[in-house]
């Protein structure tokens, strides 16, 4: 159970987008949403999507010496379980975490990297810290202006407006691309050089 | 105003009628004799549009039979044009003295047969209303503000100015039962009483007077400004109330049209898809294609948002294993129960063999405290991350879109490159209008629905802050009671309303019950309710399909009737499909109207026209 009660900050264009999408319970009632963000299925599919694009653009640890973050005037207030991809960030962080502070044989202070290593995992399992720190935090990393082109978050709110065009860089097509694309770059930068391709070797070992 | 009587309709020059309807004196009813294609549709339709719009809105409103928008300039002419209507009537005011007005919009512009939607380029549309010869004038918008205020000629226009059109209008909503929403929207609209909104504001009037009458007693300055602040935010939450109801009539009037247009739409599309030129039937079929593609590159797109959860993937193998070598190399150990540290700590004893425990022993625990990480935090070190790919390839949808797309455009090419006839253009045209009209119609309504969300939410914070202003103030008090009797009476006043409502539906009801029975006989009647619609009745039984086509179009005039709220009747080919009903419906005319206009055709005068007067006056469209 990993349960987001209470108020998230959101950038503008993320509210544009989440007050697009009907609530779950009447998703049936819109056989066909008029517009191409309505069609995520929950409210909250978004702001995990742009949170996690937060973190594979940054590639920053979230702060871990802050009770909240005030990022945003924006608020959405949620009551959700979002307990798999939290899981899953959390291993992502596990990565980066490691990546930045070695593994323990580096460590001369064994007791001390322990400390620092449970002390961050424990923040991660916190809904609270999530919803105050963590989720704002990468959010505005998504909602950074990119050279040449508006943010994530303004381009996913824009993706509305695309017709029947191809080089749009915020067509659905090619948000989920660019998503895919630094993605990879995540794993190639903070977890192959770590593990190696241990798609066979890890499998062997077990 | 009471005893109205139309004297003169003149039409100079729109869509290239001229002539001049001039009634016989109050007491006589008219009826002009006019050919096909002479105008009596286009008087009909002249009228419509100059009560509903005013003046600043009224440039390619112009309807004319089922075309939306159509011209309204004569499109035969070149150059400059003016056109002119005039409309002349007289009414008594409630002192019983007699008034006389002329409406007057004369418009200006020029014929082009590549302006879109129209061929009209207008330039200029002037209005102006003449009240007793001279004696006081209105100009612009505000000869409609008169007229919507003295008359309601805006409301009922489409029932007293009847034809054909609007009788099938009618028909269509009483035949279909999904169209009853529309039936009573159009009902209530009639029966929502003007006197209602002036009571509820009379009401608010009087609770601003009680708070002032409260804030001249409160001697303590902080009670003052309570009191103030009290009378502010009830002033917003009025505000905010109409605002909201203002917002949720716009919906309701926003879905209406776009009901309208779609429906439209659907008619087009058929007149498209079942048209025998073959350059039609050619584009058509490049369009269903286009659509076809176009419909898979949008469903494409929702499904990319759709399934965003499957855009995640991750290297679990790698990710786990930095997992395993965590441990291994840092030596994490196994978990420890924290409890059991924390109570040996707490009471000074080993909980495990109950020794006391001396200080080495103390510091090697306090050690091992260390050490330890909550219960969630070992659990989630040593557990493995399940596999998880991204079940979604973004490129692959992403060629496959841009080949769609590619299609999508060579299908466009070849379709534009098919020449049309003009008819057909046009045909294309509008539909391409009507298509525009429905997707900003839909981006308004969104827009509509929430905001009346956000006013509902304001109006609740609002009423909420305002019940503890009112709690805090202890000089309100004594006034509680009437300020509590006002909410009430506000409240009875709002009831009263949908009351009424309800009542008129009865009432329309009935009336249009009558007429159905006087004019078709006793064993007809009609039915009109919130959960059924217009229905007509044979021997008691009520039915959609009841009465044939002369009996539903019946069931229209009566329901046109029971609608209007002004006496005379304007009437554009009133007999044509009645059958043997005409003496009956001309004798029902008579008896229920003190004036009646019948544009007639010549063919539809036998055992009608001498009803209703008996010299017909005929009608020549001739330019002066």
């Amino acid at each position: 159970m990993f349960r987001i009660k209470g108020n998230i900050q959101v950038p503008d264009a993320l509210e544009e987008i989440i007050d697009s999408i009907p609530p779950f319970d009447e998703k049936s009632a819109h056989t066909e949403p008029l517009v191409y963000v309505g069609s995520f299925k929950q409210k909250i599919d978004p702001v995990l999507l742009c949170t996690l694009f937060g973190l594979y653009k940054s590639q920053e640890l979230p702060p871990t010496d802050k009770e909240e973050v005030a990022l945003f005037s924006k608020y959405h207030d949620f009551n959700v379980e979002i307990g798999g991809f939290a899981d899953m960030v959390n291993h992502f962080l596990f990565c980066l975490w490691v990546k930045k502070n070695g593994t323990p044989d580096k460590c001369a202070d064994i007791m001390k990297y322990r400390e620092e290593l449970y002390a961050f995992i424990k923040k991660l399992l916190d809904p609270d810290y999530y919803r105050t720190v963590l989720i704002p935090f990468y959010l505005a990393k998504a909602n950074e202006q990119e050279i040449g082109t508006s943010s994530f978050i303004h381009r996913l709110a824009g993706s509305d407006e695309v017709k029947m065009e191809i080089a749009k860089d915020s067509s659905p097509e090619f948000l989920a691309c660019e998503f895919a694309s630094a993605q990879n770059e995540f794993i190639n930068n903070c977890i192959i050089p770590l593990g190696g391709d241990q798609g066979e070797t890890y499998s062997k070992k077990q | 105003m009471d005893d109205m009587h139309f004297s003169l309709i003149k039409v100079a020059g729109y869509r290239g009628r001229h002539f001049a309807l001039k009634m016989n004196p109050p007491g006589q009813n008219t009826i002009f004799i006019m050919d096909g294609n002479t105008g009596k549709t286009t008087t009909i339709e002249l009228l419509r549009w100059c009560f509903h719009y005013p003046e600043s809105q009224a440039a390619n409103k112009f309807t004319h039979m089922w075309v939306v928008p159509a011209h309204v300039l004569d499109d035969t002419k070149k150059g400059p044009q003016t056109c002119e209507i005039t409309v002349q009537f007289t009414a008594i005011d409630d002192e019983g003295k007699e008034h006389f007005y002329q409406f007057k919009r004369i418009t200006e512009g020029e014929s082009d047969p590549n302006n879109k939607p129209t061929s009209d380029k207008i330039a200029k549309i002037s209005d102006t209303l003449e009240i007793d010869h001279g004696k006081d004038a209105k100009h612009g918008d505000e000869a409609h503000e008169y007229l919507k205020h003295a008359f309601r000629f805006n409301e009922c226009v489409d029932y007293f100015c009847f034809d054909g059109e609007k009788a099938r209008d009618i028909m269509q909503l009483s035949s279909n039962s999904e169209k009853i929403g529309d039936l009573i929207f159009l009902v209530n609209q009639r029966a929502t009483h003007p006197r209602i909104e002036e009571y509820k504001q009379k009401l608010n009037g009087l609770r601003n007077r009680v708070l002032e009458e409260a804030g001249a007693k409160v001697s303590s300055q902080a009670l003052a400004i309570n009191i103030g602040k009290l009378k502010a935010r009830i002033g917003d939450l009025r505000a905010l109330e109409k605002e909201r109801d203002q917002l949720k009539q716009d919906f309701t009037t926003h879905s209406l049209a776009l009901k309208t247009f779609e429906d439209r739409y659907k008619e087009l599309q058929e007149k498209i898809t079942t048209a025998k030129a073959q350059e039609l039937v050619e584009r058509t079929k490049y369009e269903i294609q286009i659509q076809g593609k176009t419909n898979e590159v949008m469903e494409k797109r929702r499904l990319i948002y759709a399934l965003n959860s499957q855009w995640i993937g991750t290297n679990t193998n790698s990710i786990n294993w930095i997992k395993a070598q965590v441990k291994e190399k840092g030596k994490l150990p196994e978990p420890y129960r924290q409890d059991l540290i924390q109570n040996c700590l707490a009471s000074g004893c080993c909980e495990i063999c109950g020794r006391a425990l001396d200080r080495a022993s103390e510091e090697r625990i306090k050690g091992l405290e260390r050490q330890v990480a909550p219960h969630e935090v070992h659990e989630f070190l040593s557990y493995d991350l399940k596999e998880r790919q991204p079940a979604f390839d973004p490129e692959k949808e992403r060629r496959e879109i841009k080949r769609l797309i590619e299609e999508c455009n060579r299908l466009e090419n070849k379709m534009k490159s098919i020449k049309l006839s003009e008819e057909d253009a046009q045909l294309i045209s509008e539909k391409e209008f009507v298509e525009q009209e429905i997707n900003t119609i839909k981006g308004k309504i969104i827009n509509l629905q929430r905001d009346v969300k956000e006013r509902e939410e304001w109006i609740k914070d609002l009423k909420e802050e305002v019940e503890k202003l009112q709690n805090q103030n202890t000089t309100l008090k004594e006034y509680k009671i009437i300020l509590d009797k006002i909410d009430e009476s506000i409240d009875i006043i709002v009831d009263a309303g949908e009351k009424i409502k309800s009542k008129t539906i009865d009432i329309i009801s009935g009336v249009i019950s009558e007429g159905v029975q006087s004019i078709l006989g006793r064993r007809f009647s009609a039915k009109l309710s919130p959960t059924e619609g217009l229905m007509l009745g044979e021997d008691g039984f009520f039915g959609r399909e009841r009465g044939g086509y002369s009996g539903r179009l019946i069931l229209s005039y009566c329901f046109a009737e029971a609608m209007t709220l002004v006496d005379p009747i304007i009437v554009d080919t009133p007999s044509g499909n009645i059958g043997s009903q005409r003496a009956n419906l001309a004798q029902h005319l008579v008896e229920n109207h003190r004036q009646i206009l019948l544009m007639c055709l010549p063919t539809e005068i036998a055992d009608f026209g001498p009803i209703i007067s008996k010299k017909p006056i005929p009608i020549a469209n001739k330019e002066c």
